[in-house]
């Protein structure tokens, strides 16, 4: 995992409430064994037309938003099915960061653990994000993940929360079995001085 | 929404005992010994406390894009206009777009393409032997597709014991295996563009039942009733409810 201290870029406007996991990314793509190539299907059906041509009006698909680094979504983004494929296909686009006002805690931590920053603004911030992207699309904005603050063009710093043991991984690049995979020295060694486990299971 | 935690209860004892991976013989007694100490505490405060009258609750349907827009059957689609809040208007009538229907409109009575018994969530053994009670003895309308789709191994071979399989056979449902099938429709069960399905799974998204399929989402009675008339109905108007 790609360790996160600054990201700095552009923002894509997605307002709506409640983006599902099934529209970032369709249940047909799951059948995959790489988390690698699922960009051009994230939001498979809002951006293209049934022969595959894209639809001009999505945002996604404008010119001015190619190459976005952050996804500005709406309340409740990444409600539904728990799907790690969602953040593999927003990765996979172009996005390291998300901001919205609130996360739907199954994506937020899938997002977390694969190197996606969910960013939880309040509304105020998130309407004039918004407003931004879609009034300046050139504007960029910075989040950093140390100081915890995502950066506006007019210079305004607004905090966002995140939990501590997250931070920390984003910020070494380390997922949840990196890190407990570097203090395997000192899992062994109380490993050593202490009996096995009772048995939890049947039979 | 939330999770909520509750003491188990004989019930619990019963479901659980005898099945794998459940503790045996001095286990089992030692274990539900440990679970009996795990009652509510007395005098504890909570945050918020929720009273649930089923007996007033009548059978349920969805007529949007997530599982929260949802009517009682012989209810009426809302109408967007008279959302106050903006973003709940968009939504709804970005819904109803999708789903293609009107505000005001009854659900009763609208046809569906096909009706998909199954999921996790609602193809348990219970759920199978209520729609099986009453599909006996009926045939599934013609132009409908009804897949029967276990929810578990476990579920199917249990219902193939009753012969429940052969109740969904014979009223020309289609018997399938265990798995997820239409409710997440990765496989080829999938809905084509435009098609309605009332569905027991729980997920009725934009696409969810494969690309431009509208879902919408029942009880497995519910389901049962529309697959034999067709069209979209109230279990109650055909039975005399006898339920376990």
């Amino acid at each position: 995992m790609e360790a996160i201290k600054i990201i700095t870029g552009r923002l894509a406007p997605l307002p709506m409430n409640d983006i599902d996991t099934d529209q970032i990314i369709p249940a047909r793509y799951l059948k995959v064994t790489d988390k690698n190539g699922l960009g051009a299907a994230c939001f498979s059906d809002w951006r293209y037309e049934a022969d595959g041509t894209p639809k001009p009006d999505f945002a996604l698909n404008k010119p001015e938003y190619q190459g976005a680094a952050v996804l500005v979504g709406g309340h409740n983004f990444g409600c539904g099915s728990s799907r790690e494929h969602a953040p593999w296909a927003l990765l996979g686009a172009g996005f390291k960061a998300v901001i919205s006002t609130y996360f739907a805690d199954i994506f937020r931590n899938n997002a977390l653990k694969n190197g996606l920053l969910p960013v939880v603004v309040d509304a105020e911030t998130h309407r004039q994000l918004i407003s931004l992207a879609e009034e300046d699309p050139s504007a960029e904005v910075t989040v950093d993940l140390e100081a915890q603050t995502v950066v506006l063009p007019d210079g305004r710093h607004v905090q966002f929360p995140i939990d501590a043991f997250s931070r920390y991984c984003l910020l070494n690049g380390v997922d949840q079995l990196g890190f407990l995979l570097g203090l395997d020295e000192h899992i062994s060694a109380f490993e050593e001085t202490h009996p096995a486990w009772v048995r939890t299971t049947a039979n | 929404m939330g999770a909520g935690m509750v003491a188990p209860d004989e019930t619990t004892f019963e479901y659980v005992a005898g099945r794998p991976y459940a503790p045996k013989g001095e286990a089992w007694e030692a274990a539900v010994l440990a679970w009996r100490q795990l009652p509510t505490d007395d005098g504890a405060a909570f945050d918020n406390e929720v009273v649930l009258n089923a007996d007033e609750l009548t059978p349920m349907i969805t007529y949007g894009t997530n599982p929260g827009m949802g009517i009682p059957i012989n209810g009426f689609v809302p109408d967007p206009d008279k959302m106050g809040d903006v973003s709940q208007r968009t939504a709804l009538d970005k819904a109803l777009r999708y789903m293609d229907l009107q505000p005001g409109q009854k659900l009763l009575g609208k046809r569906v393409d096909v009706v998909f018994l199954g999921s996790c969530t609602n193809s348990r053994i219970s759920d199978l032997r209520e729609a099986a009670r009453f599909i006996e003895g009926r045939r599934v309308a013609d132009g409908v597709r009804m897949l029967v789709v276990p929810g578990s191994q476990q579920v199917k071979a249990q219902a193939e014991a009753e012969g429940l399989h052969e109740i969904f056979k014979a009223a020309g449902a289609e018997w399938r295996e265990a798995g997820c099938s239409m409710c997440i429709a990765m496989n080829g069960d999938q809905l084509q563009p435009g098609q309605y399905a009332v569905s027991t799974s729980n997920r009725n998204f934009e696409g969810r039942q494969g690309k431009g399929g509208r879902t919408f989402l029942a009880s497995p009675l519910t389901a049962a009733a529309t697959a034999v008339n067709g069209v979209i109905s109230d279990p109650r108007e055909m039975i005399e409810m006898q339920m376990p």
